[in-house]
């Protein structure tokens, strides 16, 4: 890697400018239910289209960073995550929001998203070969245990009803088939209608059910008028607390880094990973899981940040994106006529520059932009709810509308809207089925792959678990992680904590 | 005998609304993921073998719950049950009191007429109307208007001029 | 506060009641008046077909994918050719969906007035055979073919085969052994595949992956034999050394790849299938008045001719193609009857071309 080139670019006053521009605007991005990171990008490369590559590259980094992080913000306030990453942070945050702590919850947020992408960046910087080669050796299986442990992970986060978060998470992936089959071509699914052939899109679901039931559910108990008053003094963490926490965040800012750098799994597999890996390292969190545990906010955010700089560890080494965003990035380097190959590192040392050097520096610049304005935020929740919950639900529409410009969207997510609200008065868990409907595609499409190496034979495919370290390793952790969710090892837990 | 709150007495046909649809659902699914399977042979790695693992896992489920369901339905008492149907009637309207009823058809009522009436409009009046009916803290008239025309503007804003989304 | 709710009720009437006559809304929700540019004042959205005066005002790209995708690069790449050659703006913009079916359907639902304009690739020839829309070849007036590509079979720079015909020789002696990437039951390298399974007697073993990105990975991981992308995409892996390349499926020496062995030199029966490949074009709905048709073909060809279009194509290394009007629908009809015939006898599709007059010659 040629540092030499990162200096230049990051010395370069109108990079470094365009740099905090898309920090800036991505995280208010983000923070829009319905905006994502990924529709920006689109709109970038028309906007961006006759300007040079540098700057173009500059202000596409700088969106990634801020609206990874954005998303949190909706999440915190209104309990509508921005993306999939944040229904962790949503999980987690929107407690503390209730108990007047939203203030705390974003400030906190901020400073591990800076942290693990911090952390995602030197690694970037350091390792991208060799992390990148030993991507390269994930076989099709690999995918698949990988995604099983994100399955695991929705039978915890079910409440009481370990059945129904079942239900919730068979009936997500069964949503998550519906569409044209890539392969086959075969409709699944799809009464009829051309536009579900890509599938249901997910955001949809996700505004449905997290923020239109939601609103729904706020405006039964409107007669309650129940009032959050926020607590806008401490917002800056103190520095023994992060400390505090900084095991935590490391491990979970490796994970999302390395998840962010396998091809075909992003910052949202990464954070949901993360925000379990919490949960079963964390013995007596001082609030506990589901009302405003810390480490459920340390976890999503430091993991979903260092996925950025995992992310472009493929497309630095290989040309090949390390998630969606990054897919078009890559469009954009075709545009302006580089094409991002193997070679990219050798031949192009700028592009690596503004791309390694651009994450530092917006990661750098997203702690006082994160930190900006939090006050303010805050507040929104203040608002009474006869007037917050229309602006949400007129959100949500024009959220959904926005994903395609098609209306068949905003009914997706007012169907959820629907279903989602039933779901939750009667403890069936939708974050589960949220959950399934992202895992879908991952676990499908690569037990499927294996299966096509294996001919068909199901033996073949287990048995080929142990001809691979990677595959055994992840295999035992999928059987551990397995065996800790069943009753009897957790009253064997239970009992050993009561003999203590 | 005390009188049982509405909730409690609807509680199981509540919970019972909820999932017969998802079992319906299931045995739909389980149903149609067959014939997709069948019409690719039953091919170990074609299109048809995830959603019919998939929805016979979901009918497994549902029915577990269904059991425990009804089994706890056996251990209380039952209640005057006053007919399945008005027990199911009476369900809805506590699951969904009449101003969360009329706040959902409004909004849908948006969505229907968004194209053809058009966004600004659209999103104006149903601001409004929303505000007006759900607002507690009874708000002078003018304020709620303003307030709405704030965010279709700002909306308007970010989604269309900023984002060049083609809002109807 | 009676009043209030009173109002607010009848607000809700008042949108049931627009709701039950508005009933005849399509799903896709595009009946809006098509006045949705804010750069461009629309006096009159009825001057349809008024050729003298056409464009007067900004037209609108639609383009099939998503943005970052193959056919999007190359379009955006015309739609700024265009901007050079027109008075007014194309404004691109992407109608992704359906494999294509979204935005074809979109344009075929506007006005046919020329001012939306279908940025597609060979995506619509598939249509048909796959029953995936209702819209033909014959529903568009196909304006302009401007970029095409060719398959090239790669191996990976560990594997064993030096050549291709080491390769067909041990397929042949070991079928459905080979693992060999495919991009789905429609994408080129299964097309490719079953070329060569028709030609070479050769069977392999297809593993899908999701795309031409993903399948290279797995190729260079060493998890699968061989794959077949198409040349632009391949080059920069060629390049670096990380794959080799050991048969070009064209008829011609293809730019990048000069010394590797084509398809027709190896067996010359691929002369019937060959030149196919992905290819990119422009079309409007055929009910569009002949004499803007005719405009906008001289349009697209002088935007062709353009130094930043041609740039573009060598630097994507996409293979320069220029078919106009007639020719392109013909070379587009001559494609989807190849691709229709593979695929029939394939059994991926249970249309008998025959029965629909599709032939190939």
């Amino acid at each position: 890697m040629d540092y030499s080139a990162i200096f230049t670019v990051i010395t370069d006053p109108k990079l470094v400018a365009l740099l905090f521009l898309g920090v800036l605007g991505g995280m208010y991005i983000g923070a829009i239910p319905g905006l994502s990171g990924t529709m920006a990008a689109s709109l970038l490369i028309s906007f961006t289209y006759s300007w040079d590559v540098l700057p173009a590259l500059a202000v596409m980094v700088g969106v990634h960073v801020g609206a990874v992080y954005g998303g949190s913000r909706s999440a915190i306030l209104l309990n509508i995550p921005g993306a999939p990453a944040a229904i962790a942070t949503a999980m987690e945050g929107y407690p503390l929001a209730k108990k007047g702590q939203a203030a705390k919850a974003i400030g906190i947020t901020v400073m591990q998203s800076v942290l693990g992408g911090l952390i995602g960046c030197l690694i970037l910087l350091l390792a991208t070969e060799h992390v990148a080669k030993f991507a390269l050796q994930f076989a099709a299986r690999d995918y698949v245990l990988l995604g099983m442990m994100g399955l695991v992970l929705i039978a915890s986060l079910g409440g009481n009803s370990f059945l129904k978060s079942l239900l919730c998470g068979a009936l997500g992936l069964f949503i998550g088939c519906i569409g044209l089959d890539a392969v086959d071509g075969v409709k699944r699914f799809t009464f009829g209608i051309p536009y579900l052939y890509g599938g249901i899109n997910y955001v949809a679901i996700m505004i449905g059910v997290f923020g239109f039931a939601e609103a729904l559910s706020q405006i039964r108990d409107i007669h309650l008028n129940i009032e959050m008053k926020q607590d806008v003094g401490k917002v800056r963490p103190d520095f023994k607390e992060v400390l505090h926490y900084f095991p935590l965040a490391l491990r979970c800012s490796l994970l999302g880094t390395f998840v962010g750098a396998l091809p075909g799994t992003g910052g949202d597999i990464a954070a949901l990973m993360a925000y379990d890996h919490a949960k079963r390292s964390t013995k007596n969190p001082k609030v506990p899981f589901g009302e405003g545990a810390i480490e459920g906010l340390v976890a999503p955010e430091s993991a979903n940040n260092a996925a950025v700089g995992g992310a472009y560890i493929p497309v630095l080494a290989f040309g090949i994106p390390g998630d969606g965003y990054c897919a078009i990035v890559i469009g954009a380097l075709g545009i302006h006529g580089l094409n991002p190959g193997p070679a990219l590192m050798m031949n192009q040392p700028e592009v690596v520059g503004i791309i390694a050097g651009g994450l530092l520096l917006a990661n750098i610049f997203l702690l006082p932009i994160g930190f900006s304005g939090i006050r303010v935020f805050a507040k929104i929740v203040e608002i009474p709810r006869g007037i917050l919950m229309p602006i949400v639900m007129a959100l949500c529409v024009i959220g959904s509308y926005a994903l395609n410009g098609n209306i068949i969207d905003v009914c997706v997510m007012l169907f959820f809207g629907f279903l989602g609200y039933f779901m939750k008065r009667h403890d069936y868990p939708v974050g589960s089925m949220v959950l399934g409907v992202i895992l879908c595609s991952l676990i499908e499409r690569n037990m499927r792959r294996d299966w096509n190496l294996t001919h068909d034979s199901l033996w073949a495919s287990f048995t080929g678990i142990f001809s691979s370290p990677i595959s055994i390793v992840l295999f035992a952790v999928v059987v551990a992680m397995v065996i800790g969710q069943t009753p009897f090892w957790r009253n064997r837990k239970k009992r050993k904590e009561k003999a203590k | 005998m005390e009188e049982k709150s509405r909730e409690e007495r609807t509680l199981f046909y509540r919970e019972l609304t909820l999932w017969l649809v998802l079992a319906a659902f299931s045995i739909w699914a389980f149903g149609n993921s067959i014939l997709i399977w069948k019409s690719k042979k039953f091919a170990v790695s074609s299109c048809g073998t995830f959603p019919v693992v998939l929805s016979g896992l979901m009918l497994i489920f549902s029915f577990a719950i269904g059991v425990s369901l009804f089994r706890r339905r056996k251990k209380e008492e039952k209640t005057e049950t006053k007919g399945f149907f008005r027990g199911i009637l009476e369900g809805f309207q506590e699951e969904m009191p009449g101003h969360v009823g009329i706040s959902l058809l409004i909004a849908v009522g948006y969505v229907a007429v968004i194209h053809p009436v058009g966004y600004v409009p659209a999103t104006l009046l149903f601001l409004v109307g929303e505000m007006l009916y759900l607002d507690q803290k009874k708000h002078k008239f003018w304020m709620l208007i303003l307030t709405a025309a704030g965010i279709t503007l700002a909306f308007y804003l970010i989604f269309v001029k900023l984002f060049r989304v083609r809002l109807p | 506060m009676r009043a209030r709710k009173v109002l607010a009720a009848v607000l809700a009437l008042t949108m049931g009641i627009t709701v039950l006559s508005a009933c005849d809304n399509s799903a896709a929700g595009t009946t809006a008046a098509p006045a949705n540019k804010e750069t461009s004042k629309t006096e009159t959205s009825g001057s349809a077909g008024k050729a003298d005066q056409y464009p007067d005002r900004d037209i609108n790209g639609d383009i099939i994918y998503g943005a970052g995708g193959g056919t999007d690069l190359i379009s955006r790449a015309m739609g700024a050719a265009l901007n050079e050659v027109l008075d007014v703006s194309v404004i691109m913009d992407n109608k992704a969906g359906g494999s294509g079916v979204v935005g074809t359907e979109y344009v075929l639902s506007q006005e046919a007035n020329g001012y939306d304009i279908c940025f597609h690739s060979e995506a619509i020839t598939m249509f048909q055979p796959m029953e995936l829309s209702e819209a033909k070849i014959d529903d568009f007036s196909e304006l302009m073919l401007y970029g095409s590509g060719a398959g090239v079979l790669l191996v990976s720079k560990d594997s064993p085969y030096q050549t291709i015909e080491d390769l067909i020789a041990y397929a042949k002696e070991h079928p459905k052994e080979l693992n060999i990437g495919n991009t789905g039951a429609t994408g080129c390298p299964t097309i490719y595949c079953t070329m060569m399974q028709k030609i070479l007697g050769v069977e392999f073993n297809y593993v899908n992956y999701d795309g031409d990105g993903e399948a290279m990975t797995a190729l260079m991981g060493n998890q699968i034999d061989l794959f077949i992308p198409v040349n632009f995409t391949a080059q920069p892996y060629v390049e670096s050394g990380d794959l080799r390349p050991l048969l070009v499926f064209h008829d011609e020496k293809v730019n990048g790849f000069e010394d590797v062995k084509l398809a027709t030199g190896l067996d010359a029966q691929f002369q019937d299938y060959l030149p196919y490949g992905p290819f990119f074009g422009a079309a409007v709905s055929a009910k569009t008045d002949p004499e803007i048709v005719k405009f906008l073909m001289e349009k697209f060809t002088a935007a062709y001719d353009t130094d930043s279009f041609q740039n573009y194509l060598t630097s994507a290394n996409i293979i320069p193609t220029k078919y106009v009007g007639e020719e392109a629908a013909a070379y587009m009809k001559d494609a989807q009857a190849k691709v229709w015939t593979l695929l029939y006898e394939a059994g991926t599709t249970s249309l008998n071309p025959a029965d629909y007059g599709v032939m190939m010659e």
